[in-house]
């Protein structure tokens, strides 16, 4: 039933996954650590909202080349309004979390809530303006792996390689300032560089994971994949090759059961195979699991 | 029987409340991954439940919905002894893997399947469906089926929380207070799931299950910069999250956009302007606040020297005296010994500046309130 054609639709769709899901599980150990792996919805919901602000810009007719407006054009547009998206988010939520008593999970869950509102609205009302979005809200909620042009696919293999040669490169360093900021700040490096090095990878890779998975799941391809690997292990080396592995080898699963099966969009089987890894993992894992627990409690 | 914008209205601004008042008593325990959970994950129940009936308003799409929700909260609960991990993340893995398996059982398995039914109804929510469907009493049209299921919803949660109020405002407050009086946390645990997954499972067609958590916590949230009383808390959030619906619902109506959506944008902007204007912890009540405490301890430094007398006090030069001790410009310290003059706080006695008898009390009340003075 399953089977891996050879069509270049089908080779970009698995390549562009597995690269997705390398760096992705890679980077969510680092966001794990860090506790931010809730911002992710958050930021995913400002990417969505940035995306249709400049694309209803470019069907004003606000075009960067005047004389061709193109399906190109309006990539460009819709891409680089996600990647403001998540900056202006990253802005406000850094704000918010500062000078309110609230805590920082209920603005995450709230301000992903309430931009997913403003978004439903803005798409709505695009639809009635014009047949600007005729393929459906499906593709924004859920994620499709054909959406990704070739400008977005070169761009995610630079980013794949730049967050793996920089993490293994910089990885003293990072595991410093991932778990505690303050022991990073009383050592002699700047520590600054490496938390905007995170940001940095969190940007681009957000941007990108919204368009293959989908708004709601876009964290799940950061969080489950680290989540699994920690039930393997409990050094950081470890768990981030391992992360990275059980990333690559789901989004890979994934893309193959939404190339094949027609009504699954590819981030809810991308979703589903991380899952089931993560359930069977915490089954048998040798030293968190459920299994070896009650093994040992017996004795 | 009635008009339909106004059955329209009564139907979100019920499920609204009905949503805010668990959401108050979720902000208040500081369970903040409950509203995010039980909605996501009321998603299996109710493709589940589409199997069988044929259409969203039937009252076994409410009960597997709540019961899904339920036993995702309970799961993370166990899975959170078991292993390391915290709440929070687990709960994205656990309600992220019941939405996908929902949705690949409601769009491949179930009874939609063969009628090309909307799925987007369910992740969206669409509040003029719900008058569509009637409910019938020996054949008389008594009104729509959404009114009375969710207030029936409503009378249960408000019955709950009339009973266990006292419990549940203790648990609140002082967990370790409640744990030495012998009281059951989990008692008050499980209330709280089970009225925050009937709600969420009743009002999933008018908010659609990811919007359903800004109607639980934005209210609360934003009632929680105007009050700290815990009953007051619960009013203010109905009322705010009426308003949010009355104001979105006369937005969306005549301009035919999502209808939830606005509401729940409309929310956020209710959100956003309390946090900058609050009348007792917004932005700019802070930030002025800086600026006026600021300038009064700059006043009362300059009269503590008048008062001791360390430098040379003589009306002609005590400006330049202080500026060059203080290091602070000349402009400055004359203006504030201008206003200090102007209230009355100082005086000139033989080309002496003295404090008068009324700027001594201020200062000693002043220094009696810093205790890092003596």
């Amino acid at each position: 039933m399953l089977e891996i054609s050879n069509s270049f639709l089908f080779q970009t769709m698995l390549k562009s996954a597995v690269f997705l899901g390398l760096s992705a599980g890679m980077l969510g150990v680092f966001i794990s650590y860090q506790r931010r792996s809730i911002e992710i919805n958050a930021l995913s919901a400002g990417s969505f909202v940035g995306t249709l602000l400049l694309f209803l810009l470019s069907s004003l007719g606000l075009s960067i080349s005047p004389y061709i407006f193109s399906q190109v054009d309006k990539h460009i547009y819709s891409f680089t309004g996600s990647i403001l998206g998540i900056l202006i988010m990253i802005t406000i939520l850094n704000i918010l979390y500062k000078t309110n008593r609230l805590h920082p999970h209920i603005i995450q869950s709230l301000m992903t809530a309430v931009l997913l509102g403003v978004g439903i609205t803005l798409v709505t009302s695009i639809r009635q303006a014009g047949g600007a979005l005729d393929s459906g809200i499906d593709v924004y909620l859920f994620g499709e792996t054909t959406s990704l042009t070739d400008e977005e696919f070169y761009f995610l293999r630079i980013i794949t390689v730049t967050v793996i040669v920089l993490l293994l490169l910089f990885f003293r360093r990072l595991r410093v300032v991932i778990f505690n900021v303050d022991i990073a700040k009383t050592s002699h490096f700047h520590t600054m560089f490496y938390v905007h090095l995170i940001n940095v990878f969190v940007v681009c890779l957000v941007a990108l994971s919204v368009k293959l998975m989908g708004v709601f799941l876009a964290v799940s391809i950061f969080l489950i994949p680290a989540v699994t690997a920690r039930l393997w292990s409990n050094r950081l080396f470890t768990i981030t090759l391992l992360s990275g592995f059980f990333g690559g080898l789901g989004g890979g699963i994934g893309a193959v059961i939404a190339g094949n099966i027609s009504h699954v969009s590819s981030g809810i089987s991308i979703t589903i195979v991380l899952s089931i890894m993560f359930f069977i993992s915490l089954l048998i894992a040798p030293y968190k699991g459920l299994l070896g627990v009650w093994l040992r409690g017996r004795k | 029987m009635f008009s339909i914008e106004f059955e329209i209205v009564i139907v979100i601004i019920l499920s609204a409340i009905t949503c805010s008042i668990p959401g108050a008593f979720l902000v208040m325990r500081k369970n903040y991954y409950a509203a995010d959970t039980t909605n996501r994950s009321a998603m299996l129940g109710i493709a589940v439940a589409l199997i069988f009936s044929s259409y969203l308003s039937s009252p076994l799409v409410i009960i597997l919905g709540s019961f899904t929700a339920g036993l995702a909260m309970i799961l993370i609960k166990k899975l959170k002894d078991f292993t390391s991990f915290r709440a929070k993340g687990l709960s994205i893995i656990i309600s992220s893997a019941f939405l996908c398996f929902g949705i690949l059982i409601a769009s491949n398995f179930s009874f939609n399947n063969a009628t090309n039914f909307d799925l987007s109804i369910i992740y969206l929510g669409e509040t003029a469906f719900t008058y569509f469907n009637r409910l019938r009493v020996f054949g008389v049209d008594i009104g729509s089926y959404a009114l009375y299921a969710i207030s029936l919803v409503l009378i249960i949660n408000i019955v709950i929380i009339m009973i266990f109020y006292k419990e549940f405002k203790i648990d609140g407050v002082d967990k370790s207070y409640a744990a030495s009086i012998e009281m059951k946390e989990s008692t008050i645990d499980y209330l709280l799931l089970i009225m925050t997954s009937l709600s969420v499972s009743v009002s999933f067609q008018t908010a659609g299950i990811f919007m359903t958590s800004a109607f639980i916590l934005g209210p609360a949230a934003t009632a929680l910069f105007y009050t700290k009383r815990l009953s007051t808390l619960a009013f203010v959030s109905v009322f705010i999250s009426s308003i949010a619906c009355l104001a979105g619902f006369g937005i969306a109506w005549p301009n035919e956009v999502s209808i939830s959506g606005t509401i729940v944008s409309f929310i956020g902007i209710l959100f956003i302007v309390s946090v900058l204007f609050s009348p007792e912890e917004g932005l700019l009540k802070k930030h002025f606040d800086n600026l006026t405490t600021q300038k009064r301890l700059e006043e009362y430094i300059i009269m503590d020297i008048l008062n001791s007398e360390i430098i040379d006090c003589r009306e002609k030069h005590i400006n330049e005296e202080l500026s060059s001790s203080l290091k602070w410009k000349l402009m400055k310290v004359s203006y504030i010994m201008n206003k200090l003059k102007a209230e009355n706080k100082i005086e000139i006695v033989q080309d002496k500046v003295q404090l008068t008898e009324e700027g001594k009390s201020i200062l000693n009340k002043f220094l009696s309130a810093q205790h890092c003075f003596h």
